[in-house]
């Protein structure tokens, strides 16, 4: 067992936290854009606040907290800096991949003395791994890794070749972050913070425990040898995909809130453009435009949470029951959060338009918004119809015509 | 003044279906030069060549000045074949030629004889006023700076709006003049924007310019222009394009180009299509996958609806000018709010169609810096946030307020309050 860094650290004030971070991550935006990954000075701060450790399980030096505590700390650092939101989602949230669905040794090896665990990964097969002595070596190259560059540790998916009467298999595995390269190939319109590089393996040697098989088959995901590691129903039945829009919509959320705050300041400083003109916030138009910004965010957020809450209940009905996460609700629920990165983004969409052109300058802070909101809603995790297609074909039990 | 004899354009049997499949064919290159348009902040030497030999320029100059006096749709459809190349090049393009149609009917003959020369003519145009004119014993001293001013690269004039001093308490009267070259420098200051970085819309600059009385309107407003008691140059060219109004047509323009930017992106979408797998199973090539056929079905509808309703527009506002010549009934200010919101609804349809189902659907990759997708979506969301599409929900009031009779006042000018308020004045 290890203790966390501060066992009285409670939900409130991890939360608080994060709302304490946000003027500071703002300040840093373009700075770690301009780095193409988090400054150093974001990562500490990440660290020490315990936000990596939300999720993470009390035995192995984690806070173990909901999962709506999670959401509301992504969303915040979002809101300051949607790259470092991004980033701190998706590489925090995969406590739960790690305690959930890998062994126990692996864990005890991989959270090691402190716990200290960053796992940024990407599971599509894209390396052979060949068997040695003891475990595998992989080679091969992987991109879109967010947050590689602060990372202890990758969750990497290989295939093992056929060999005599053995088909090829494909496993997934954690490798040492330091014995894999970076190659930065992130250049793209928005989220450039993130630094979604490649990364590259050249026979990096994988033990043994470290490998689980492929996370995209749905009966591994409920009986994985984590699934009985912890008692914490989050751990023991919580759905595993399902937490993966959870990471995307938290920073949807916070985009646009950091967005809202933006377009407030501009409100309260500029003037209209056409008659009358007065100061926007006086003007009946820009009242609504507000008021209509913040009515789809607050019901995105609101939606969202409870969408959170929903899968801790889950969980721990199915837990309770001895049964397995219920597959349509899980749908509806991931359903329900794409619907509220959708309305996220609807919010920019409409701050934007009605801000001007001054804020669309390269360097603006509103400019910046709009293009990390755009990335991430190329991401094929924030595309509602494309789940709403899912959810409709389970509900009436027919499957995709291949 | 004597009138002169008419001077021929460069090929006088050019048809506008001719003109049109010019733009069309140049396409390929306007794709290929993208990157390089937008490190330059406008489009080459080569492709303004290519431009002057296709009489491009000419399109809505008058055809007794060496013109092709093509009309409105014709030169929206040139605009869209443009753009759906290159939204930078056609966003300059159609900003140096599109202002021949202001200074064809707004301006007395000798300064139109002046201006347009042998036919030889771009002019690009800022409505927002700047500066300060002072009069001279035969004309003004001008100095001012207009940024904004798309189109200025290859531009042989400018067109813009100014202020005349105070005459005691009043508002500085509102100035329109058009000025050639030699009278205004362009600054370096584009490209430093989300997108449209090739656009050319740099600032102008005069200093101490002499302009000539002849070439200077007073109390005259570029983009809300009183047509109402004719124009010259309808009594000059006898073509009644030349007495319209200008608010459908200014937010036309921006229209035309980004419906043009739209069928690029679709063109670039169908390639992705054909040429990537879908991100989640069933994995089949994307042309096959029945989500990936209806998006593209979705973005086809509303970018053609868009571009039939822009043109549909075009083709009212030249029945409008034919009416108030024919019959007399005035190409109304309302008239002229409706076809602005419709131009605005078309651009509003085809952003629908790039950020609903092209940009969000074709994936990740599409958006690193450099694809084709990547750089038509910046050039798309400069034009949604451009200010003409602001000036849509102004118009849109302003539409009610003349129809239900509640224009008790003088009509609100969008720009001349603007910039009274930057001015502080």
């Amino acid at each position: 067992v290890i203790a966390p860094p501060e066992p009285g650290l409670t939900a409130e004030e991890v939360i608080r936290r994060a709302e304490d971070l946000v003027p500071v991550l703002r300040a840093r935006q373009a700075e770690c854009e301009e780095l193409g990954r988090l400054p150093d000075e974001t990562v500490s701060d990440l660290i020490e606040r315990g936000f990596y450790r939300v999720l993470q399980p009390r035995r192995f030096g984690g806070y173990e907290l909901e999962l709506p505590v999670f959401s509301r700390v992504a969303i915040e650092l979002a809101r300051g800096c949607p790259s470092t939101g991004w980033t701190y989602a998706l590489v925090a949230g995969h406590a739960h991949m790690l305690s959930a669905l890998f062994g126990e040794e692996c864990q005890v090896d991989v959270y090691g003395e402190d716990g200290d665990v960053r796992m940024p990964g990407n599971l599509r097969f894209l390396a052979e791994a060949v068997p040695v002595d003891g475990g595998f070596r992989i080679t091969g190259a992987w991109d879109y890794i967010s947050g590689c560059d602060s990372a202890t540790h990758l969750v990497l998916g290989a295939e093992v070749p056929a060999l005599g009467s053995e088909g090829a298999r494909e496993i997934t595995c954690i490798a040492d972050a330091k014995e894999c390269t970076i190659v930065d190939n992130w250049d793209v319109l928005g989220m450039r913070g993130t630094g979604s590089k490649r990364v590259v393996a050249d026979g990096v040697f994988v033990p043994a425990h470290r490998t689980v098989g492929s996370l995209f088959d749905p009966d591994f995901l409920l009986t994985a040898p984590g699934r009985r590691v912890h008692e914490n129903p989050f751990f023991a039945t919580g759905s595993f995909f399902n937490l993966l829009f959870s990471e995307i919509t938290a920073v949807a959320v916070g985009t646009a809130r950091g967005a809202l705050d933006v377009y407030e300041e501009i409100l309260s400083t500029r003037m209209t453009t056409l008659p009358p003109i007065v100061p926007m916030r006086e003007h009946p138009d820009y009242h609504r435009f507000y008021g209509e910004a913040v009515q789809l965010l607050e019901v995105a957020q609101a939606a969202f949470l409870s969408a959170d809450r929903d899968y801790m209940e889950c969980a721990r009905r199915a837990a309770e029951e001895g049964t397995h996460y219920d597959p349509e609700l899980d749908q509806r629920q991931i359903l329900q959060k794409q619907l509220c990165s959708k309305l996220a983004d609807d919010a920019v969409e409409l701050m934007v338009r009605t801000v001007g052109s001054s804020p669309m300058r390269t360097g603006e802070t509103m400019q910046r918004y709009r293009r990390d909101m755009t990335m991430l809603c190329t991401h094929n995790g924030a595309q509602a119809e494309l789940a709403a297609g899912r959810y409709g074909r389970l509900h009436f039990g027919v499957e995709l015509a291949q | 003044v004597r009138a002169q004899q008419p001077i021929a354009p460069p090929e006088p049997g050019l048809t506008p279906q001719g003109i049109v499949a010019r733009a069309e064919a140049l396409r390929a290159k306007l794709v290929e030069r993208q990157a390089e348009t937008e490190e330059r902040t406008y489009y080459s030497e080569e492709i303004h060549r290519e431009f002057l030999a296709a009489g491009f320029y000419r399109a809505l100059v008058p055809r007794r000045f060496g013109g092709y006096e093509f009309d409105l749709p014709t030169f929206w459809r040139l605009v869209i074949a443009l753009a759906r190349g290159c939204p930078s090049t056609a966003w300059c393009m159609c900003l140096a030629s599109g202002h021949a149609l202001q200074v064809g009917s707004l301006f007395e003959e000798e300064a139109q004889a002046e201006l347009f020369g042998d036919g030889d003519f771009r002019c690009a145009a800022v409505a927002a006023p700047s500066g300060k004119a002072t009069p001279t014993e035969d004309g003004w001293e001008l100095t001012s700076t207009h940024p904004y001013s798309s189109g200025a690269p290859y531009s042989t004039h400018y067109m813009g709006q100014t202020f005349a001093p105070p005459a005691g308490d009043g508002p500085p009267p509102i100035l329109l003049f058009v000025a050639p070259r030699s009278s205004w420098t362009m600054l370096d200051d584009w490209g430093d924007t989300l997108g449209l970085k090739g656009s050319g819309s740099h600032s102008v600059r005069f200093e101490q310019a002499h302009l000539p009385a002849r070439y200077v309107l007073e109390n005259t407003w570029m983009v809300d222009t009183d047509v109402s008691g004719g124009t010259p140059g309808y009594r000059l060219h006898g073509n009644p394009m030349y007495a319209g109004r200008t608010l459908a047509f200014f937010q036309g323009e921006l229209s035309a180009v980004m419906v043009g930017a739209a069928k690029g992106a679709l063109d670039e979408y169908e390639q992705i299509m054909r040429a990537r797998k879908t991100q989640r199973p069933p994995i089949v090539s994307r042309h096959e996958d029945p989500d990936y056929q209806r998006w593209f079905g979705l973005a086809v509808g509303r970018i053609a609806t868009a571009e039939a309703a822009l043109l549909q527009c075009a083709e009212q506002w030249m029945e409008l000018c034919a009416r108030s010549v024919e019959t007399g009934v005035p190409f109304s200010r309302e008239d002229d709010l409706r076809l602005n919101i419709v131009a605005r609804e078309a651009l509003t349809l085809a952003w629908d169609a790039m950020q609903g189902q092209i940009l969000r659907t074709a994936g990740s990759s599409a958006a690193r810096n450099g694809q084709r997708i990547e750089r038509i979506f910046r050039d798309m969301a400069m034009g949604w946030g451009h200010f003409g599409t602001i000036v849509g929900d102004w118009a849109a009031r302003e539409l009610a307020r003349e129809h239900l009779g509640l224009m008790t006042e003088a009509p609100s000018r969008p720009d001349r309050h603007r910039t009274e308020i930057e001015q502080g004045t």
